[in-house]
């Protein structure tokens, strides 16, 4: 077992903890029980049902964010190859343990976020709502979050180093990836071919605005095949990183 | 039989840049072979090559009679120059995923080694001198009694005490029947544990022998003149003679073979003294790399 990626995920895994703690109390500390305003887009009153799927994008969020620490785990560990590569197990086997480790922590992430949030609703007293989008929204949001942790991955494990400029900077290129490509024109068309591996891109449009009205979708698929073609992007993004990670010279 | 430790014709390339030149080179059970060079002469690439951090561009290596497999790690054991610790963990945590890696994994041998070097298992890596940092290298290395041991510079920043340690840890391991490739810088170091030595220079072997071979082989012949020392003839040109150096009144000739007739050709220009001296390995080393030798 990747033991050494299992202690780091534990140790990120007690921060995302804590700090989602810390927000949620300060949430329901600063916004009493009347009034309860989690983001721009979602606003709560006491007493209001609440379709739960509105709220996957703030478990996506966070589990991206919490994504973004542990995708250069691979790079991470070309500074200690001389432990890691000198162990008996297979650096595939070893690529492949890390992965589902980062993979397994992701997930646990967003459920804790969703957690959070459901707290914050219930002390709101509003009525979480199981809505017909609700399953697909779930595995939609810790899919986007785990494909945006596959995308680092793959963009920094060749490197000896940088890769936490890299998660860093994938943030603003992403968002600017998300504006552009509602410019019309080439730009638009080229921003929208390269949000095709945009994985905020899949999350467009899934949510209402507070008056009511769905934002514009970035992406031409439906809600129903989004989650697979996130996993599966995901999925092939690994795949590519556990084929030649193990081929890298020292 | 395949010697524990096995490098046939082993050349890497980078782009342009030959490395490792053509090396061959057996490690046997039980036997220390001590390798020296100059920075850059090398002896890490060729370390790399053999644990499989880096590809050869031709040649072949074996470990224990067959090409490297990660199976191949549960009885070799590697210690780098700069000893590789996670920051984050504490020695603790290093010995932890030892335990879970390795079968060969001893509790009981790794809590030894720790008292040996005084180290603190809840400290965190990060918090390490580059000694300590060295010594829990090498505690994770011979935690696993290994068959097989590959350590670059195992003695880098440790006190002469630790280093003295080292020394008697890899000469046990090899008394128990471990073959021991390991670099160093101090020429000491390796004529006290080592039974061979090879030195490599430019990427090339240039010299492969036991120690004592060599020790025996190379002298000193010194012959110190009443006046300016007369002409030598043609002596420089013997082939037996590696290098003459003429200081004033005294002639040094470094030879190969033949000292006692190199002695007598001397004797015969009627110098004040005459003594033969056997090189060290420092000597041996430096008429090595310095490049005059023939």
């Amino acid at each position: 077992m990747a033991y050494a990626e299992f202690l780091r995920a534990r140790k990120s895994l007690a921060w995302h903890a804590a700090i989602l703690a810390a927000l949620t109390l300060a949430i329901l500390y600063f916004a009493g029980d009347s009034h309860v305003h989690i983001d721009g887009s979602v606003s709560m009153t006491s007493g209001m049902a609440l379709p739960l799927s509105q709220l996957a994008p703030i478990g996506m969020f966070f589990a991206a964010i919490f994504a973004s620490s542990q995708g250069a785990s691979l790079n991470r560990e070309n500074a200690t190859r001389d432990i890691s590569w000198t162990k008996p197990v297979p650096r595939s086997v070893l690529a492949l343990q890390y992965i589902a480790i980062d993979v397994a922590v992701i997930v646990i992430a967003f459920v804790l976020t969703m957690l959070a949030v459901a707290i914050v609703l219930l002390r709101a007293h509003v009525t979480p709502v199981v809505d017909p989008e609700f399953a697909t929204l779930m595995i939609l949001g810790a899919g986007v979050a785990v494909m945006w942790y596959a995308l680092i991955q793959l963009l920094t494990f060749w490197f000896p180093a940088g890769a936490r400029s890299i998660a860093g900077i994938i943030w603003p290129v992403a968002l600017l990836a998300l504006g552009l490509a509602r410019v019309h024109g080439p730009l638009g068309a080229v921003t929208r071919a390269i949000d095709v591996i945009n994985p905020l891109a899949y999350m467009s449009g899934v949510q209402f605005s507070s008056n009511g009205t769905q934002q514009q979708a970035i992406t031409t698929l439906p809600l129903e095949l989004r989650p697979l073609v996130v996993w599966l992007f995901a999925a092939l993004f690994c795949a590519i990183v556990v084929t030649l990670w193990p081929k890298k010279e020292a | 039989m395949t010697a524990p430790i096995s490098l046939r014709g082993v050349t890497k390339h980078y782009g342009s840049f030959v490395a490792v030149d053509d090396v061959s080179l057996d490690v046997e059970a039980g036997s220390i072979c001590g390798l020296l060079g100059p920075n850059g002469a090398g002896k890490t690439t060729t370390f790399k090559c053999l644990l499989g951090f880096a590809k050869p561009t031709s040649g072949a290596i074996a470990i224990e009679g067959a090409p490297l497999t990660p199976a191949t790690f549960e009885s070799l054991a590697y210690v780098p120059e700069r000893a590789t610790l996670y920051d984050d963990f504490t020695i603790a945590d290093h010995l932890e995923i030892y335990r879970r890696s390795y079968k060969s994994y001893e509790p009981a041998r790794a809590r030894e080694l720790l008292a040996l070097f005084e180290l603190d298992p809840s400290k965190r890596a990060k918090r390490l001198s580059k000694g300590m940092r060295t010594a829990v290298a090498l505690t994770l290395a011979f935690s696993i009694r290994p068959r097989v041991l590959i350590l670059d510079e195992p003695s880098s920043g440790l006190d002469p005490v630790h280093q003295r340690n080292v020394l008697d840890l890899m000469i046990d391991a090899a008394a128990n029947g471990a073959a021991i490739l390991f670099s160093s810088h101090q020429v000491g170091q390796v004529e006290r544990a080592a039974d061979s030595v090879a030195i490599m220079k430019k990427g090339q072997l240039i010299v492969n022998s036991g120690i004592d071979d060599l020790k025996t082989g190379e002298k000193i012949i010194e012959a110190v003149f009443a006046g300016p020392a007369p002409d030598l003839g043609d002596l420089a040109g013997d082939p037996r003679v590696l290098r003459i150096e003429q200081v004033g009144s005294t002639v040094r000739a470094v030879t190969r073979e033949g000292s006692d007739e190199i002695a007598q050709r001397l004797f015969a220009l009627h110098p004040k003294s005459i003594r033969t001296i056997d090189l060290n390995l420092e000597e041996i080393f430096m008429n090595a790399v310095s490049g005059d030798q023939r």
